[in-house]
């Protein structure tokens, strides 16, 4: 099914787990706006775009798309962007309600481990101990995208990398 | 670098700081000497090491300037945001 931008953004809205309220706040405009737009009523101006796929670490080309996102894809060669411009999305989701975003560009991730740093090292969450970063390279150089590992600890801790 | 702050009842503070000043050659310098002297003295990580480190996040800030590095929302609605 076609997803409208109204539907998008009150998907995205919900997957990061706050309100029309507080998103109003971080756009800087009423929360019946953010209302009108979910329920199709009305659309946001052009020039909030970026501001809204910054919010939701989103391209403003995904967020106009109008199919759903799928959670992994395979890309062929003449579809994928530079490594430059991919990001490591780490999202971390614990069960006591704290939620931590973590964007790595790709390139730095690999400085990173070049010069010998671990990833429990630059996050401090243990989770991430196992992840091994060099094979996620590997397979993102095949052309893999999306969500590429998804954890849930037994404490109820959820981890998700995402590659975009 | 931007760094935003925010807890519920308090003030929120906005930093924007020139990234030069945080993330140059010689705060890359100190940095790795203090890495082996205070956390290990094994550690593989030299002066060189951190200055590449560094030179590469200035080329992704020109790629990416407004990417979020760090989002942090705790569940007592306290947010740390810290951008490039």
């Amino acid at each position: 099914m076609d997803l409208t931008i109204g539907k998008k953004i009150a998907g995205l809205r919900k997957e990061k787990g706050i309100t029309q309220e507080e998103l109003s706040e971080l756009l800087d405009v009423s929360p019946q706006a953010v209302s009108k737009w979910e329920n199709d009523l009305s659309c946001p101006d052009i020039m909030l775009l970026p501001k809204i796929a910054n919010v939701f670490h989103v391209t403003v080309d995904e967020l106009l798309s109008s199919s759903p996102k799928k959670e992994t894809v395979m890309l062929p060669a003449e579809q994928r962007k530079s490594v430059d411009d991919l990001v490591f999305r780490i999202l971390i989701n614990s069960s006591d309600g704290d939620k931590v975003r973590v964007n790595l560009p790709l390139p730095l991730i690999k400085v990173g481990l070049e010069i010998g740093m671990r990833m429990p090292q630059v996050s401090k969450n243990e989770s991430l101990k196992d992840i091994n970063f060099e094979e996620l390279f590997k397979i993102v150089e095949h052309g893999v995208r999306g969500k590429i590992i998804e954890i849930e600890g037994k404490d109820g801790d959820l981890v998700e990398v995402v590659v975009e | 670098m931007k760094i935003f702050i925010s807890s519920p009842g308090e003030k929120t503070i906005r930093l924007s700081i020139p990234t030069r000043l945080i993330f140059n050659s010689l705060t890359a310098a100190i940095s790795a000497g203090l890495l082996r002297k205070k956390v290990n003295a094994d550690l593989p990580i030299s002066g060189t090491d951190l200055r590449r480190f560094v030179k590469e996040l200035h080329r992704i800030k020109k790629i990416h300037p407004d990417l979020i590095i760090v989002d942090i929302e705790s569940a007592n609605g306290e947010i740390v945001k810290i951008g490039l």
